[in-house]
């Protein structure tokens, strides 16, 4: 082997360091690394700033709490469900603004509007109408699939209340059988003691 | 025993049918390994609690798309990098109002600390942060590759598809971001003897 790719050496010492070479390259690069100064130096601080890094370990301390995780879904599902419905809201006030615009602005005058001009502004209406109401279908489902969700995340949360409090009552019941126990040794050694001095 | 263990797919699975209880299973096995990736993204002023469970809540809003075709370790490790690079824009855009309004001395970022620390201050918690500090000034494509190896504990390939990158470019990378820190470690007097006997 010959370091004078310096730099495609170093990456095979980076997984040398990490442990991630096949046994025999392992060996190979080592038994390189210990003739040749610039490779060895290199393998040293590599190794030496992995220590510095395993010293600086951050967060494992953290717990997090999956009920807090449920609710925070839940709300954030039911924000969309309201962002929709506002959306459909103002959406449906643009259509029949559009659509009043349209029929005063269009043709003749509503005083001078032919009967078929009047038909022809009806049927827009009334398309524009089942529309809506496809939209406010399809926006009722929305919500009643988020409401069956928030439903499922409640009973969640009860199934992992009822397992903490079903695991918090056999700690406590450990720890009175443990109490007990450390009594029962107490009374034996004091009798013994009493005994011995007597 | 470990066959007893379900697999992470089988957990998301499970949640996807509306058993929550898997989520419990799921954030216990990876809250550590997600915290430390996320205390090295974020930085050391990062709320690590707070972004760990936004992660898992992306998981959880996520349970119905995720496809499994892939290791779990590598879609959750990637969520947890949006979730980082998230902060991070937050935490810019935060600095640059109060930089707006003429108060540029609240520097919120993991930069801030630039002075060296005499080595013999650096006992406990002050190397612990000098270290994390020395981390933080890392160029961000070097950081999220050392993190998500070192602190994710990722193979190469997996840090690969988690970064978009090759496996080639992730071992340089890194062993440019090794470089750099131990440089800096050395700068501010951490370097070479074991000292975790002082931690």
């Amino acid at each position: 082997m010959n370091c004078d790719d310096f730099n495609e050496v170093a990456d095979r010492l980076v997984e040398l360091a990490y442990g991630e070479l096949p046994a025999e390259e392992r060996e190979r690069l080592e038994a390189h690394a210990r003739g040749c100064a610039d490779c060895g130096g290199k393998l040293e601080d590599l190794r030496a700033t992995l220590r510095r890094l395993d010293d600086a370990h951050g967060g494992e301390e953290v717990r997090v709490d999956t009920c807090r995780v449920l609710l925070a879904a839940t709300n954030r599902a039911e924000r969309a469900v309201r962002r929709w419905r506002v959306a459909c809201a103002a959406a449906s006030a643009m259509v029949v603004l559009a659509l009043g615009l349209a029929v005063l602005t269009r043709g003749p005058s509503p005083s001078r509007m032919t009967d078929a001009t009047f038909a022809e502004a009806l049927d827009a209406i009334r398309d524009h109408n089942e529309r809506l109401e496809a939209l406010e279908e399809l926006t009722r489902l929305v919500a009643v699939e988020i409401d069956s969700e928030r439903e499922r995340s409640a009973r969640a949360l009860v199934a992992l209340q009822g397992r903490l409090h079903e695991l918090e009552g056999q700690s406590r019941a450990r720890w009175r059988r443990l109490d007990d126990d450390v009594r029962a040794v107490y009374h034996i050694a004091s009798r013994e003691h009493i005994a011995a001095r007597e | 025993m470990d066959r007893m263990r379900p697999s992470d797919n089988q957990l998301m699975e499970r949640l996807a049918g509306g058993d929550a209880s898997a989520l419990e299973v799921l954030v216990r096995r990876w809250e550590r390994s997600v915290a430390r990736v996320l205390a090295g993204l974020a930085g050391p002023r990062g709320d690590v609690e707070d972004l760990c469970q936004e992660v898992f809540l992306r998981v959880y809003s996520a349970r119905a798309r995720y496809r499994g075709t892939g290791a779990f370790s590598t879609w959750l490790h990637a969520i947890a990098r949006n979730v980082a690079r998230d902060a991070q824009r937050r935490r810019g855009a935060f600095r640059k109002l109060l930089e707006g309004v003429g108060n540029g001395n609240h520097r919120d970022t993991p930069q801030a600390e630039t002075v060296p620390v005499p080595e013999a201050r650096l006992r406990g918690e002050e190397t612990r942060r000098g270290i994390e500090t020395a981390l933080a000034q890392l160029p961000t494509k070097l950081r999220e590759v050392l993190v998500l190896k070192h602190f994710g504990e990722l193979t190469f390939e997996e840090v690969a598809r988690v970064t978009g990158l090759r496996a080639s470019t992730v071992k340089s990378r890194l062993r440019v971001a090794l470089t750099e820190l131990g440089k800096e470690l050395k700068r501010v007097g951490i370097d070479g003897e074991d000292i975790s006997h002082e931690l």
